[in-house]
């Protein structure tokens, strides 16, 4: 294809989707990702839907993706031509009648409203002015509206991964490109494929799995490796317990993996890519297929793609639930249909991957910032970050946290910043500590809570980068979180290597043992020399990095275990028998949720309130748990 | 029919990349039947080529497929960090005792499974359990009996 039927083909689509993405009149979009559909988005959906026949209403009804901002989900967002777009919180089916009359009566219902965006600025295009977009309809806007930007979730984020993700219709190939999309594949396309590698390997960009091995040094290698066919992979089997910001991304903008892919199989010379995605994510699966549909229908994959020589495909293949086969080798086996065994390593999937031939594994979020790198240039994604970790990263923040959701960051931004500014801090129970990194990482205390995010930085303190945040409030113990990284561990092994498949049920068996009060002493010095033993001694990533979170409780909470061990006591109330309840009764608010919730009727009310009997007591704690004022305190079993 | 001839038959006209990814079979196995019944496996190896022992080590490997057949309704219990954080542990105790059975296994009168689920990637709305599929949300552990209840009835 000439390059001016290549710009006449890109106005076209770019027409069609600033069309859609900001049409005459009122547009209604609703957040429909998972984590929307799960808070009850579909039924918002359908009930706006209704609405707008019922009320006689016009206006155009959309979906989005994630904007992140999961805590206030269903989200709800209504653009108005020459108005701005307003975003609403929490719309649940019966807040649909009393918003769309507002609009029906000209004004902008004031309910629920958490902020007005007045400008888009996409990363990769000009500037829009929703405000003085077009001509307008007169709507009355309450007073002293917030600017999204204002808001403190959005203040310090920089979205380059979630550029699009909650703004466009995820499946909209054409919103997708009047944001700038596939502008990058047009480039790469011009390029020498050597040059794209070495602008990839002068961004600075490192796998965002957490590993963190420099993507263009990876992709050299696969271009280095012979071999007539080649594949790139995106490995999209987030597997770590309570992490979903690449669901996110994938939900939310699966163009943009699919551009970075393709622009990754033309630099090393792959004809074929596959997204290994697990199963647990059959949204994500259903719009990437959709998307791969779309982007074959106008030629930005399969066969000549945009008339050139190039040509590249992309299947999605899906896991059958299993966390080894996040690692490399174990992945390859699994697409190949085989158990999802890890094998040692030399020779690197690079040399001999999939099929035994030069293959590329990248995470999601790593393929999604490749257009624009390409765009922008090195440069640009250099000047952001640290020393030795460039650009953002995406996080998903999550457990006791006031406003959950994903954040996309610049490397160096300080932790509490996330977890205090962005996040709104733990809630009423304060901080604990904040888990990073998943059952291969670790937990930092307060004390190092305030440390930037970067490879380097979270490596040495024990913590790794690939998951997402976890925020622990006081009231969680830190034995039983151990215990609990250390049960995922156990089940997760796929029990190939020795030191991994049976160490890591020694160290189960010690911790259960801390937890139900039989631990001793000398449990500690074994523990520490199993997971050594493990680090060094297992085959792969899994049963390596196994041992981290009980070291690192260890390290930062051993009065924890030493409380369990000598006192026979779980401080924060949550092992089953290290503790006795009590009912504060100057503070109780008489609500009774604590006798409701008793897994042994011991809870009974009396004229004074709540009584609990200690014999029938059998310490389950969901008492604790349940209270919403923190008046049933956990207290040593011999006070 | 038997099982083994009614599975042949389906399998009949797959091309041999198909035929080559024993997990793919499987997974069509498990979509039809709610689980892998023992024949099958011995028709995929039969379809692949390969020993018995490599198709049940693939079956058994995976969490996704199950040997024995599972009841009318399946309850996941997500037991994800961030689902343990807020109290997972609890509602799988819950709903064990409410179920008298135990995680992995079926109630007694077939209806019920109770298994659990790593994480399903739903963390901000935790903790969450998935009854038949369909994902539900912050769940007190209150909510747990009536559930039980409405699938029952």
């Amino acid at each position: 294809m000439e390059q001016d039927t290549i710009s006449a083909k890109y106005n076209e689509l770019k027409e069609k989707g600033l069309l859609s993405l900001y049409p005459k009149g009122i547009k209604i979009t609703v957040g429909m990702s998972t984590c929307g559909i799960v808070a009850g988005a579909d039924k918002t959906y359908e009930t706006f839907g209704q609405g707008l026949s019922d009320l006689n209403l016009e206006a155009r009804l959309t979906k989005t993706g994630c904007l992140g901002l999961c805590e206030e989900e269903p989200l709800v967002y209504i653009l108005v031509e020459g108005k701005g777009r307003y975003i609403y919180g929490r719309i649940g089916p019966g807040d649909v009648y009393a918003l769309l009359s507002g609009l029906k009566n000209k004004k902008i219902p004031k309910q629920n409203l958490l902020c007005k965006v007045r400008e888009d600025k996409p990363l990769l295009g000009g500037a829009v002015n929703i405000e003085e977009l077009k001509q307008g309809i007169e709507l009355f806007e309450p007073p002293g509206l917030q600017d999204i930007k204002a808001l403190p979730f959005f203040a310090r984020q920089m979205k380059i991964a979630t550029r699009n993700s909650g703004l466009i219709d995820p499946i909209s190939l054409e919103e997708y490109v009047a944001m700038g999309g596939y502008e990058a594949l047009k480039k790469a396309l011009l390029m020498d494929p050597e040059d794209i590698i070495e602008t990839v390997m002068l961004s600075g960009l490192r796998g965002r799995g957490g590993a963190g091995f420099p993507t263009g040094a990876k992709w050299h290698l696969t271009r280095q490796s012979e071999g007539k066919e080649k594949y790139v992979i995106c490995n999209a089997d987030e597997g770590n317990p309570g992490a979903y910001m690449d669901r996110s991304i994938l939900e939310g903008d699966p163009f943009s993996v699919l551009e970075g892919m393709t622009i990754g199989g033309y630099a090393m010379g792959a004809q074929k890519g596959i997204i290994y995605l697990r199963e647990e994510y059959p949204l994500a699966a259903s719009i990437l297929n959709e998307a791969i549909k779309r982007a074959m229908d106008q030629g930005f994959l399969g066969e000549h793609i945009l008339g050139g020589d190039f040509s590249f495909h992309i299947e999605v293949i899906k896991g059958h639930r299993a966390y080894v086969c996040g690692e490399e080798t174990a992945l390859i086996a699994s697409i190949e249909g085989k158990m999802g065994e890890p094998r040692p390593r030399p020779p690197f999937p690079t040399e001999k991957g999939l099929h035994g031939r030069p293959t590329c594994i990248n995470n999601v979020q790593t393929w999604a910032y490749v257009p624009p790198i390409i765009a922008l240039g090195h440069e640009w994604f250099r000047s952001i970050g640290t020393e030795y970790s460039k650009g953002t990263k995406v996080f998903s923040v999550v457990g006791d946290v006031q406003k959950s959701g994903v954040v996309e960051i610049p490397m160096g931004t300080p932790i509490g910043d996330i977890v205090n500014g962005i996040c709104g801090g733990p809630g009423p129970w304060g901080l604990k500590a904040v888990e990073m990194g998943g059952p291969g990482g670790g937990f930092l205390p307060v004390s190092l809570v305030n440390m930037p995010v970067s490879y380097e930085g979270l490596l040495e303190v024990g913590a790794a980068l690939g998951a997402g945040l976890v925020v622990l409030g006081q009231n969680r113990c830190m034995v039983d979180m151990a215990l609990h990284f250390m049960e995922f561990a156990v089940k997760e092994s796929c029990g190939k290597c020795l030191p991994c498949r049976e160490g890591t049920l020694e160290i189960l068996r010690i911790l259960r043992d801390i937890a139900e009060g039989r631990g001793v002493l000398a449990d500690l010095r074994v523990l520490e020399d199993l997971s050594t033993a493990l680090k060094y001694a297992s085959l792969c990533g899994l049963g390596q990095t196994a041992p981290n979170p009980i070291m690192s409780a260890l390290k930062y909470f051993k009065e924890e275990f030493l409380a369990h061990i000598s006192h026979k006591f779980c401080p924060a109330g949550v092992c089953k028998g290290l503790f006795r309840v009590k009912i504060d009764r100057y503070n109780c608010n008489n609500c009774g949720e604590c006798m409701i919730v008793c897994s042994n009727q011991a809870i009974s009310k009396t004229n004074n309130g709540y009584d609990i009997d200690v014999i029938k007591c059998n310490g389950c704690g969901n008492c604790i748990y349940i209270c919403p004022i923190k008046a049933i305190k956990p207290i040593r079993n011999e006070d | 029919m038997g099982i083994s001839e009614e599975i042949r038959n389906k399998f009949k006209g797959l091309t041999s990349e198909e035929r080559s990814r024993p997990a793919t079979l499987l997974k069509r196995v498990q979509a039809e039947y709610g689980y892998v019944p023992e024949d099958a496996l011995e028709v995929i190896a039969g379809l692949t080529g390969l020993p018995l022992s490599q198709i049940k080590g693939v079956a058994t490997f995976y969490a996704s497929f199950s040997l024995r057949p599972r009841g009318t309704h399946v309850i996941q219990i997500c037991q994800g960090t961030a689902c343990h954080v807020k109290g997972a542990k609890r509602l799988k105790e819950r709903l064990e005792s409410l179920l008298n059975t135990e995680t992995g296994q079926t109630t007694e009168d077939g209806i019920i499974t109770l298994e659990e689920v790593r994480c399903i990637g739903c963390c901000n709305r935790a903790p969450v359990v998935v009854v038949d599929g369909r994902t539900k949300g912050r769940i007190n552990i209150r909510e747990l009996e009536p559930l039980i209840r409405d699938l029952r009835d």
